[in-house]
């Protein structure tokens, strides 16, 4: 049995073939090297990859280091929730972004992690009157942990074509709940003559809460929480009366599809979008699946309710790891501010994802006459203008699953709605005192 | 003599309805798992107002050929398979390798303690790799690995668990005779594992590395942690990566997930005489 020797020139070839192997292996990994002078900040963001924000994304990158010599940026981008899964493991194992675009609703959650930099000082040092959303990340302490990016708050989307074929007159700004009520019904219809209703005047609940109870509770006068998101206040008679009006509208009106054929129906999404519901409430980015599938579409103001419109609002906003060194954190606030500057929230604005957080653009032609439907903008500005936020704490997912699961179940009518309410408000509760207690 | 031609043809008249529901029933389990792949085809070819109509619509029309081609333009898929390609070819070399020889060891060897080592081995089965995940990152970062494919191989190369049981059976059916005789004409014990074991082992070596290399190929959260930058995705977090916050798109991603198909499709196409014996040698489910 005898060793086969290879040939010399097999020997290099076989040697290329493992560097050439072991270079794309080892690849160049992210490292943060400032050798050249300049301070590299790796910046992390959630998009599709090529799509449009990833495009603009990378392109408003290039630019700002073309203004900015000393600064070097290295993006990390993935899809939403492989984005998050993937930053949590980067912060618990000490390599997280240096600054990266985070989810509004998630930025306390971060904070309280002692994850988060205070950006307190930084913003001061600008006027914030000329951005939407700097107070929607303002904790209870009023400390600020993230600078908004862009900005989403539900407004009444309806279906213009399906409104002037049912005969109804549009949704206007004086509309209340029970305008809406009595428009939906007008609106659903039968279509395959099974005697069930097959098409809805208004999607009423949606497992995202923020086009759903959320906004309707407060209309009603109820709220969430009180207390910079430290005490539950839901189990009270105004969110009782707004899931009343939820109940009503789907079992007793049948004018919206109930939960149990929302959830069958698909993603609540895109109801609208396939033409099942004539209105819904949506944040400014569901005009992109609307338009997408050429829906005429019309958006109006909130309807009013006993306590007035229910408008909230979430700001995701740019955040900096409390890790990055003061030289990092400098040059990631630049490039925060930068974001928020005209020609970049112009752009981003283009894409029409978000509200621009820079008010002179938002008031532009850019955003409110973009060429695209829906025609009136400005409702969601006045939306943005009044709106709270949605109840913010650093147990905000946690709490907000909570309440959502007993109050899923009580418009399920699978639980009286007194009994779910008081249910939510204990379960979270127990979990907001849960955390502030291991503080 | 009684007219056995007739009597059998008479018995498959009898039998012709119990083979009708045969057909029946193997009509509908094959429907059952063709309509769902169908249905992917269909939506692949969908724009989006037909992707979320309802009724879906079964046929679209005009069908969107353009979504393959977005696929492409959107991402540098032919790169991504390669990484794939890449990752999942080494993994197979490093896991059959290693498992075979240390679950020769096992199988073979006087090596006190054998028994507990290979129960220490399995019972690391049991760990979800969402456990792991965070300890393994910090440790390749300590390493120098993140963002680079050697998270995704080196592992394969230390001998995985299931490889080392797989190979430990295999390699504990083969009768002694023929160890003993390599070792009459003065095989080595490395010979005797690589000259004489190792081609006797290729059913249960093959399935290994087909096993391995769908596991490598179609490997999401690790890639998804430790690589982070587009030009080193593979072909999973390649077709993940295309889903959209606010609209899904789940037209491009159908279309990007058929056509990763594809090389796995082929795969098993050519390995499959191998992959078939292996599995029911070593009486695995695949």
């Amino acid at each position: 049995m005898r060793m086969q020797r290879f040939s010399p020139g097999r020997r290099l070839v076989a040697l290329a073939g493992v560097a050439a192997l072991a270079a794309t292996m080892f690849g160049c990994g992210a490292g943060s090297a400032e050798s050249d002078g300049r301070v590299t900040i790796r910046l992390g963001y959630y998009a599709e990859a090529g799509g449009p924000a990833d495009k603009t994304m990378r392109s408003l990158a290039d630019e700002f280091m073309k203004a900015n010599s000393g600064i070097k940026l290295e993006l990390e981008s993935a899809p939403y929730t492989d984005f998050f899964k993937r930053l949590r493991t980067q912060l618990a194992g000490g390599r997280g972004p240096d600054v990266w675009l985070s989810d509004g609703v998630l930025v306390q959650e971060y904070a309280g992690r002692n994850s988060l930099r205070d950006l307190s000082d930084f913003v001061k040092t600008i006027n914030t009157d000329d951005y939407y959303g700097v107070d929607l990340n303002r904790d209870s302490d009023g400390h600020v942990y993230g600078f908004p990016q862009g900005a989403q708050t539900p407004v009444l989307f309806y279906n213009k074509k399906m409104f002037a074929d049912a005969g109804v007159a549009e949704p206007t700004g004086d509309w209340t709940y029970d305008d809406l009520t009595a428009a939906a019904k007008k609106l659903t219809r039968d279509t395959n003559g099974d005697g069930k209703p097959d098409v809805w005047g208004m999607r009423v609940y949606s497992p995202g809460f923020t086009e759903s109870w959320w906004p309707m509770i407060k209309a009603f006068g109820g709220d969430i929480v009180a207390d910079g998101g430290h005490k539950v206040v839901i189990d009270s008679p105004q969110s009782r009366a707004g899931l009343d009006w939820m109940l009503n509208a789907m079992y007793t009106e049948k004018a919206g599809p109930d939960v149990v054929t929302t959830k069958a129906l698909g993603s609540p999404h895109t109801m609208f979008a396939s033409n099942r519901v004539a209105m819904q409430f949506g944040i400014y980015a569901r005009t992109i699946p609307a338009n997408a599938a050429k829906i005429d579409l019309g958006v109006a103001p909130m309807p009013k309710g006993p306590a007035g419109r229910g408008h909230v609002a979430i700001a995701n906003s740019w955040v900096v790891n409390k890790a990055a060194n003061q030289r990092k954190a400098e040059a990631a606030w630049k490039w925060i501010t930068y974001f928020a500057s005209e020609k970049p929230q112009t752009n981003w604005a283009g894409i029409g994802e978000a509200i621009p957080i820079n008010k002179k653009v938002a008031a532009s032609d850019v955003f409110l006459k973009p060429g695209t439907p829906p025609a009136n903008r400005q409702a969601f500005l006045d939306a943005l203008a009044e709106a709270d936020d949605l109840g913010l704490n650093p147990v905000w997912t946690e709490y907000t699953t909570a309440v959502a699961n007993q109050i899923d179940r009580a418009l399920a009518k699978e639980k009286p709605v007194g009994d779910a309410l008081t249910d939510a408000q204990r379960d979270a509760q127990q979990i907001i005192d849960r955390f502030y207690a291991n503080k | 003599m009684p007219d056995t031609g007739q009597r059998g043809r008479a018995r498959q008249r009898r039998n012709r309805p119990g083979r009708w529901l045969a057909y029946l029933f193997l009509g509908l389990g094959a429907a059952v798992m063709v309509v769902p792949f169908v249905a992917s085809v269909a939506n692949s070819l969908k724009n989006f107002a037909q992707y979320v109509a309802v009724p879906p619509i079964w046929v679209p029309d005009p069908p969107a050929w353009s979504n393959y081609s977005q696929v492409w333009e959107r991402a540098p898929f032919g790169l991504y398979a390669w990484n794939s390609f890449l990752i999942a070819t080494l993994a197979v070399v490093g896991n059959v390798v290693t498992s075979a020889m240390v679950g020769h060891a096992l199988a073979r060897m006087k090596l006190p303690g054998k028994e507990v080592l290979l129960a220490a081995a399995l019972g690391t089965l049991m760990l979800p790799t969402v456990v792991t995940i965070i300890p393994n990152f910090i440790l390749y970062k300590h390493l120098g690995w993140l963002d680079t494919m050697l998270p995704l191989v080196v592992p394969y190369w230390l001998a995985t668990p299931f490889g080392i049981f797989l190979m430990r059976q295999t390699f504990l059916a083969i009768p002694r005779d023929f160890e003993e005789a390599a070792a009459l004409d003065g095989a080595n014990p490395w010979q005797v594992f690589w000259r004489v074991h190792m081609p006797l082992a290729k059913p249960a070596l093959a399935t290994l590395g087909v096993f391995t290399f769908m596991a490598s190929w179609g490997a999401v959260l690790e890639p998804t942690i430790y690589l982070t930058s587009p030009e080193k995705y593979t072909l999973p977090i390649g077709v993940m990566s295309l889903q959209g916050q606010f609209m899904g798109n789940d037209q491009l991603v159908t279309a990007a997930a058929l056509m990763s198909l594809v090389p796995m499709l082929l795969l098993f196409l050519l390995a499959q005489r191998y992959f078939v014996r292996g599995a029911m040698a070593s009486g695995l489910k695949g």
